[in-house]
Order: C-alpha cells, then sequence, then structure tokens
C-alpha cells in the first residue's frame, strides 16, 4: 500500500467510526510519513510498519467512547451563561458574608462599648451601670455568633463556587475527578469548636439579655424600662 | 508480549516521557516502537486520548524549513496522573513477581 491509498483508507474507516476532528489526526500521520520518509523509508515499509488503517481508527474509537462527545460545544456554550449568572448569585451570596461581618463588629464594639463604658457611640442611650454591663455581655456573645455565622457562610460560598467548576469540569472534560459536596470540608475539630463556640454564646447571649433587661427593668421601676430612661425620644 | 499488557503500559510510557520534556508526536512513536514491539501508528491514539483527558496539551512549533511540528506537554493534571499510575504500576508488578517466583520455586 502506498501512501495515498493508506491515508485514503485511513480517512474512510475514521469518518465511518464517526471519529471528531478527523483533519487532526490525518495531519498527524502527514506527518508521521515526511520524518519516515525523510529517514529513507519506501512508502510500502512505513505504511506497513504502521498497521492497518482500519485497526488504527478503531484504536482511536475505543479512546474516543469517554472523550468524544458531540454536544461538548453546546455544553460549553451553555456552561458560559450558567457561569454568569451562577457568579452573579455568588456576589449576591457573598453580600450576606458582609453583612454578617459588619454585624459582627458592630456588636462587638457596642459590646465593649458598654462594658467599658466609653461612651464612643454616640448612638447608644442612657443605661446605668450593671443593666449595661449584662446588655454589652450580650452583644458580644452576639459578635461571637454572627463571626461564626460570617466565617461558615463564607466557607460555604467559596466551597459552591469551588463544586459548580468542578463540576463543569468534570462534564467538559470527563476528568477522572470526583464532585465536590456542597458543605464546606471543615474538620471534626474545627466542627466541634464552632458548634461550642455556638451553643456557649447562645447561652450567654440569652442569659446576659435576661439578666440585663431585668436589672434595666428594676432599676427604672417599668418593664418598659426605656420610656423611664428616655430612649427613643 | 501480549498485545493487551502493551496498551495499558504504553499510556505510562508516553506520560513518562513527556514528563521529561515536551516531545514531538513523531520522536514518541519512533522511540516506544524501537523499544517495544507495536506497530508505529499506535502512539497517535494514545496521544489523542491523553490530550482529550487533559494529561496532555499541544502546541505548534515552527521548524527551519519544514511545517511546524506538533509538540505534546504534559499538563499539571497529567503530572500528577504519572506520578501516581508509576507508583501503581510499580507496587503492581512487584506483587506479579512475588507470585511469579513463588510459582518456580514450588
Amino acid at each position: 500500500m502506498n501512501k495515498q491509498e493508506y491515508m485514503l483508507e485511513l480517512q474512510k474507516a475514521l469518518k465511518k467510526l464517526n471519529i471528531a476532528d478527523i483533519d487532526e489526526i490525518i495531519e498527524e500521520y502527514e506527518q508521521h510519513f515526511i520524518n519516515k520518509l525523510a529517514d529513507g523509508y519506501s512508502q510500502e515499509e512505513i505504511t506497513a510498519k504502521l498497521g492497518k488503517p482500519q485497526l488504527i481508527a478503531e484504536q482511536f474509537a475505543e479512546n474516543a467512547d469517554t472523550a468524544k462527545h458531540p454536544a461538548k460545544a453546546v455544553l460549553s456554550i451553555g456552561f458560559g451563561f450558567l457561569d454568569i449568572i451562577f457568579g452573579a448569585v455568588l456576589i449576591l451570596l457573598y453580600s450576606w458574608v458582609i453583612v454578617l461581618g459588619a454585624v459582627s463588629v458592630a456588636s462587638a464594639m457596642i459590646g465593649a462599648d458598654l462594658i467599658f463604658k466609653l461612651h464612643l457611640i454616640s448612638y447608644i442611650p442612657f443605661m446605668p451601670y450593671p443593666g449595661a454591663l449584662f446588655l454589652g455581655i450580650s452583644f458580644f456573645a452576639l459578635a461571637a455568633l454572627s463571626i461564626v455565622g460570617t466565617v461558615y457562610s463564607h466557607l460555604t460560598i467559596c466551597q459552591w463556587a469551588r463544586a459548580f467548576i468542578r463540576f463543569q469540569k468534570n462534564v467538559l472534560n470527563y476528568s477522572p475527578y470526583p464532585n465536590l459536596s456542597l458543605s464546606p470540608n471543615i474538620n471534626t475539630k474545627k466542627k466541634r469548636l464552632l458548634r461550642t463556640i455556638i451553643i456557649i454564646s447562645l447561652m450567654v447571649f440569652g442569659i446576659a439579655f435576661i439578666v440585663g433587661y431585668i436589672t434595666l427593668a428594676s432599676y427604672a421601676g417599668s418593664l418598659e424600662f426605656w420610656h423611664v430612661l428616655g430612649w427613643f425620644i | 508480549m501480549n498485545i493487551q499488557y502493551k496498551k495499558g503500559v504504553l499510556e505510562l510510557c508516553v506520560l513518562s516521557m513527556l514528563c521529561k520534556s515536551d516531545q514531538y508526536g513523531y520522536d514518541i512513536s519512533e522511540y516506544l516502537s524501537k523499544k517495544i514491539d507495536i506497530s508505529d501508528g499506535t502512539i497517535y491514539p494514545i496521544l489523542r486520548k491523553l490530550k482529550s483527558e487533559g494529561l496532555v496539551t499541544t502546541y505548534l512549533s515552527e521548524q527551519s524549513g519544514g511545517p511546524p511540528r506538533k509538540y505534546y506537554r504534559l499538563t499539571a493534571l497529567g503530572k500528577e496522573e504519572f506520578f501516581s499510575a508509576k507508583a501503581e504500576w510499580i507496587s503492581f508488578t512487584k506483587i506479579i513477581e512475588e507470585i511469579i517466583e513463588e510459582e518456580i520455586n514450588e
């Protein structure tokens, strides 16, 4: 078989098996001929050593089982649109993290102001001391809670982004990697720590808030102590 | 040597060659077909498979006095795959060796 016959047969066999990008494959074998001819082999020798075109084409077909996908281009475009939407949604979701972070900072500042009688924040209305101390503590607990929430939401959203990217890669490239879970992978030790912080700060928040309320109410002699203390005027 | 043996191993050989340096498709085919008894055309389907799996990428390199050559380069994923496949192969052959040796001794 000479080169022309070989290439024609290979092309036919590839077409028959529905292989993608036949031109690319043909080009590779063209190159093979060019190099072999330059090394002094005859066309007949080269085609004999290459192996039967039919067998070669079958090898491409075998390997393409998982790789070739006629809808890949469509999928890519679809994912492109999906990326824009999902990206926007992620940014939107991330604003939650920012808000929660701001809540943490604000709570901590209010708590510190109340506990240490700093009077730096002019918006905080007058509050007699032991009550202010308890309310300050409850604000600190609130800060701890929202810090945990901030960290956890941040990790979750990042994990979603990663999982989405991995999913796309898997669909498009058929890569051997498993899909990622949607919950962030925090190790058990850290998980336990987070849970402890949540429980303790919830309890502290509840107790300090109630005690603070009672203290202030008894100080003012009214359940609606804020009227007595002259708030919201 | 059995053809089925070779097929699995060839992939590992190609990855190994590319791990050392970028290679022209023809050079890989020549090198391996000289060392292992396979037909010359066998390597190209493997290269294509590796490319579709994202283990290698290709780029064209201009040649003086000839058409540009398509070079293959290992990706980070390919490198990872090579090292794990290599380790797997070594431990596998060790076990097989042990089994075969046992049989001879008995």
